[in-house]
């Protein structure tokens, strides 16, 4: 297939835009982080490696990208990213006690789709819960489950191996899962 | 000695299937335990739940999409750039 920027705009514009919304938290600064990179992905096409998707490939470049706008900008993403990359080491050990059984049961939910006007309120429950994320969790939780890369996609664009992406994509989801809970189901906001 | 595994090596052999096939030696094991365990059982309700529900952002005219103005900006951006032998 003939690498076309239009095309990838197309299929791959929304995974681009929610990546790079979820890391800035702006609409706008997605939209534009969305345009450089399809620009600097068409400038630079030779690069491409065919052994690579192009999904992953443009979300590399989006990687760089948001990494400029906040150098560009002087500016740490923010405290929180600073302090949890420091905590980056296994955490398990808040989820389960020495036996290995959960040491906060997870809670009911019930099991009803979300209408879609309550899919637009969970959404921004649900960002914000990704925004708390230590940063390669973040990535990592978010190339996987919003960006739709595969697990092996996943893994080329952090440079890890399958067994660190398992144990790092479930660490991001016991935090979703907990966050969640809290700040949906336990809120109330879900009427059932 | 095989034993079955607990809640701890159970979560993350259910967040491994949501990103890999697993073989019956390695998942059979965990729906044996999701039988008798009641703090696991959510958790795998919610694992699913939440795959869902993110699935369905892809398709929403919602929050996480780009909407058609920005796509049109960005379209007519990429249509400046020289090179694009367009017909």
């Amino acid at each position: 297939m003939d690498l076309d920027p239009e095309r990838w705009l197309t299929e791959h514009g929304d995974a681009l835009f929610r990546f790079a919304l979820l890391r800035t938290s702006r609409r706008d600064i997605a939209e534009d982080l969305v345009q450089e990179t399809l620009l600097a992905a068409w400038r630079s096409r030779d690069g491409f490696r065919r052994d690579s998707s192009e999904r992953t490939w443009l979300v590399g470049i989006l990687k760089n990208k948001i990494r400029d706008h906040y150098r560009d900008q002087g500016q740490q993403e923010n405290l929180a990213t600073r302090i949890a990359a420091d905590g980056e080491q296994d955490d398990l050990d808040r989820w389960f006690d020495d036996t290995g059984h959960w040491r906060i049961r997870p809670a009911r939910w019930g099991s009803d789709p979300l209408t879609q006007v309550e899919l637009e309120a969970f959404w921004l429950v649900l960002s914000d819960c990704i925004e708390a994320l230590p940063e390669r969790l973040r990535d990592g939780f978010i190339a996987r489950e919003l960006s739709a890369l595969t697990s092996r996609e996943v893994c080329e664009l952090l440079k890890i191996s399958d067994n660190n992406l398992y144990v790092l994509l479930h660490r991001a989801r016991l935090r979703i899962r907990e966050c969640v809970e809290n700040g949906w189901f336990k809120k109330g906001e879900r009427r059932s | 000695m095989m034993g079955l595994p607990n809640c701890r090596e159970v979560s993350l052999l259910l967040s491994e299937e949501q990103d890999q096939p697993t073989p019956p030696r390695r998942s059979l094991p965990v729906r044996i335990h999701l039988l008798i365990c009641k703090a696991c059982r959510p958790y795998a309700r919610q694992l699913d739940w939440l795959r869902r529900t993110l699935r369905r952002l892809d398709h929403a005219h919602g929050p996480a999409t780009l909407d058609a103005a920005a796509r049109d900006r960005i379209l007519a951006r990429l249509r400046e750039e020289p090179d694009q032998h367009r017909p």
